[in-house]
C-alpha cells in the first residue's frame, strides 16, 4: 500500500503535479520516504547503466587491439616518417601515445566498469540529494522559507525522479534530453511548495546552490590554471 | 478520436479556443510529455528503420571507402584552385587516406555481438533518443520563456507553458519524411531543406500562440517573450567564449 502511494507519488512529481509536493510534505516521515524514492531512483540508474556499459563493452572492438591498430595506422602516415629523423622524436611519440590510451582505458566499456556503476550511481545520486539540498535549504531560509529540514529534503526528492528517465541509457548511446533542466525545475516547484516562496525567490533558492558550486569550481579552476602557467614560466 | 482530430487541427490553424483546452486541462505536463514522445517516435522510427536496413544493405568497409573517395576529391578540388607546395600535397593527401584505412581496419575488429545485433542496438538508440529527444530543447526555451512572459505581466505558470509549448513540436512530425526524402535524386536535398523550414516556422508561430493563450498576452508581447530567450541565449554564447578567449590568452601571457 504504502510502495504504491509512493510511486503515485513520484509519477505525479515527475509531471510537476501539485498534489505530489502537498502528499510527501504532509506525510509523516517525509525523509525517509524521500531517502527511499531516491535510493530506488539510483537503483533503477544504476542496475540499466551496468546493463549498458555491458552490451556496450560486448559491441565495441578490444581496447588494446584498437589502440595497437591505432599505432599502425599512424606510425605508417607520411607526416611520421618525416618527423622520426629526429633523434627522440620516436621515443616522445609513443610515451604520448601511452599516456592518452591509460586516459581512455577510464571510458572504455568494460565488465568492471559496468560492476562499479551498479554501486556507485545510486551513491552519486544520494550524495548529490544530500549536498544540493543542504545548500537549497540554507538559500531557502535566507530567503524566507519555513519547511523544516525532513519536509525540505522529503519534497525535494521529488526532483530526483526525472533522473529516471537515464533508464534508456540502457541501449549503448541512447541519450534523453534536458533531464538537467527538467530536475531544476522540478527543484523549483519542490522549494516553492515546501517553503511557500514566492516564485521569484524559489527560483533563486532552486538556481544558487549550482551558482554557488560553479563558482567554487571556477575558482579553483583560475587558481589551478595560473599556478600551473606560473610553474610552466619559471621552469624556464 | 473525432474530438482528438478537432483540437489537432484547430491547434494546426492555431485556434485560440483549441489553445485554451489545452491549457485548462488537467495534468498538462503528463499529456504534453505522451505528445512529445509520440511525435519523438514519429520521427526516430523512420530515421531507425532507415539507418538500420542501409547498414544491413551496405557493409561499414563499403560506407568509409565511398566517404574516403568523396573526402580525397574535395581535397583535390581544393588543392587544384590552391597554391599549396607539391611535397604538402603529397603528405597531407596520403596521411588523409591513412586515417580512412586506419577507420577501415578498426570497423573491422571483432566484437562479441554479431553485428546484426549491434546494428539493431543502433537502431534501437536512435528510436529511444528521438522519442525522448524533443522534451530537452522545449523545458530549456519554455523556462526562459516563462520568466521573460511573467516579467511582460503574463500569468500562466511554468507547468501550463511547457504543456501548451510542447504543441509546437506537432509540425516536426513532417519532418519525418526527411529521410525518404533525401533519396531522390537532385531535387532530395532542396526538399528536405524546404520541409525543414516549413516545420520550423509553423512551430514557431504555434509557440507564439501557445505563450499568449498560457500568459494571457497579446501577440506582439507573446513573440517578445519567445525572441528574446534566443537573444539571451545568443549573447550569452557569445560572451562565454569570449571569457574562455580572454582566459586562454591570459593563462599564455602568464607562461610566456
Amino acid at each position: 500500500m504504502i510502495r504504491r502511494s509512493l510511486m503515485q507519488t513520484s509519477i505525479a512529481g515527475l509531471f510537476w503535479e501539485d498534489t505530489a509536493y502537498e502528499d510527501m510534505g504532509a506525510t509523516p516521515g517525509a525523509f525517509g520516504r524521500g531517502l527511499l524514492i531516491v535510493v530506488i531512483v539510483g537503483l533503477i540508474l544504476g542496475l540499466t547503466g551496468a546493463v549498458g556499459r555491458l552490451l556496450a563493452w560486448a559491441s565495441t572492438p578490444d581496447m588494446v587491439a584498437v589502440k595497437d591498430t591505432v599505432y599502425q595506422g599512424l606510425t605508417q602516415m607520411p607526416w611520421y616518417s618525416d618527423a622520426a629523423r629526429s633523434g627522440t622524436f620516436v621515443t616522445k611519440f609513443r610515451e604520448g601515445f601511452d599516456t592518452w590510451w591509460q586516459v581512455a582505458r577510464f571510458f572504455w566499456p568494460s565488465p568492471g566498469s559496468a560492476l562499479l556503476s551498479l554501486v556507485t550511481t545510486p551513491l552519486v545520486l544520494l550524495v548529490r540529494w544530500f549536498l544540493y539540498g543542504l545548500l537549497a535549504f540554507i538559500f531557502a531560509r535566507l530567503l524566507g522559507g519555513r519547511a523544516s529540514l525532513a519536509v525540505h529534503y522529503g519534497v525535494l526528492s521529488l526532483a530526483a525522479v526525472p533522473q529516471v528517465l537515464n533508464a534508456v541509457q540502457i541501449v549503448p548511446g541512447a541519450q534523453a534530453g534536458g533531464v538537467f533542466f527538467w530536475a531544476l525545475i522540478s527543484s523549483y516547484l519542490a522549494l516553492k511548495k515546501a517553503h511557500g516562496l514566492p516564485p521569484r525567490r524559489a527560483f533563486w533558492a532552486a538556481v544558487l546552490p549550482y551558482v554557488t558550486v560553479l563558482l567554487l569550481m571556477g575558482f579553483l579552476f583560475c587558481i589551478g590554471g595560473f599556478l600551473l602557467s606560473a610553474m610552466i614560466g619559471g621552469a624556464r | 478520436m473525432n474530438a482528438m482530430a478537432l483540437s489537432l487541427s484547430g491547434i494546426l490553424t492555431l485556434k485560440t479556443e483549441a489553445f485554451q483546452a489545452w491549457r485548462d486541462a488537467p495534468q498538462v505536463f503528463r499529456r504534453a510529455f505522451v505528445l512529445l514522445v509520440v511525435v519523438g517516435l514519429i520521427i526516430g522510427v523512420v530515421s531507425a528503420a532507415v539507418t538500420t536496413v542501409r547498414s544491413f544493405r551496405q557493409p561499414p568497409e563499403l560506407v568509409i571507402r565511398q566517404a574516403m573517395e568523396e573526402a580525397l576529391r574535395g581535397i583535390d578540388q581544393g588543392f587544384a584552385s590552391g597554391n599549396a607546395p607539391p611535397e604538402f600535397r603529397r603528405i597531407f593527401r596520403e596521411s588523409f587516406r591513412q586515417g580512412f584505412e586506419m577507420g577501415l581496419r578498426i570497423a573491422g575488429l571483432p566484437t562479441i555481438l554479431p553485428r546484426p545485433a549491434t546494428i539493431l542496438l543502433r537502431g534501437l538508440a536512435i528510436l529511444l533518443s528521438s522519442a525522448l529527444g524533443l522534451i530537452g530543447f522545449l523545458l530549456v526555451y519554455s523556462g526562459l520563456t516563462q520568466i521573460f512572459a511573467r516579467s511582460m505581466g503574463g500569468q500562466g505558470t511554468i507547468q501550463q507553458q511547457v504543456g501548451v509549448g510542447a504543441l509546437s513540436s506537432i509540425p516536426q512530425a513532417i519532418t519525418a519524411l526527411t529521410p525518404l526524402l533525401d533519396v531522390i535524386p537532385l531535387a532530395g536535398g532542396c526538399l528536405t531543406f524546404l520541409v525543414g523550414l516549413l516545420a520550423i516556422a509553423w512551430s514557431i508561430a504555434i509557440y507564439v500562440k501557445a505563450t499568449a493563450v498560457v500568459h494571457g498576452l497579446d501577440t506582439g508581447r507573446a513573440a517578445a517573450a519567445v525572441v528574446l530567450p534566443a537573444i539571451t541565449l545568443g549573447t550569452l554564447a557569445v560572451v562565454l567564449s569570449c571569457l574562455v578567449i580572454a582566459f586562454i590568452v591570459a593563462a599564455i601571457a602568464v607562461a610566456a
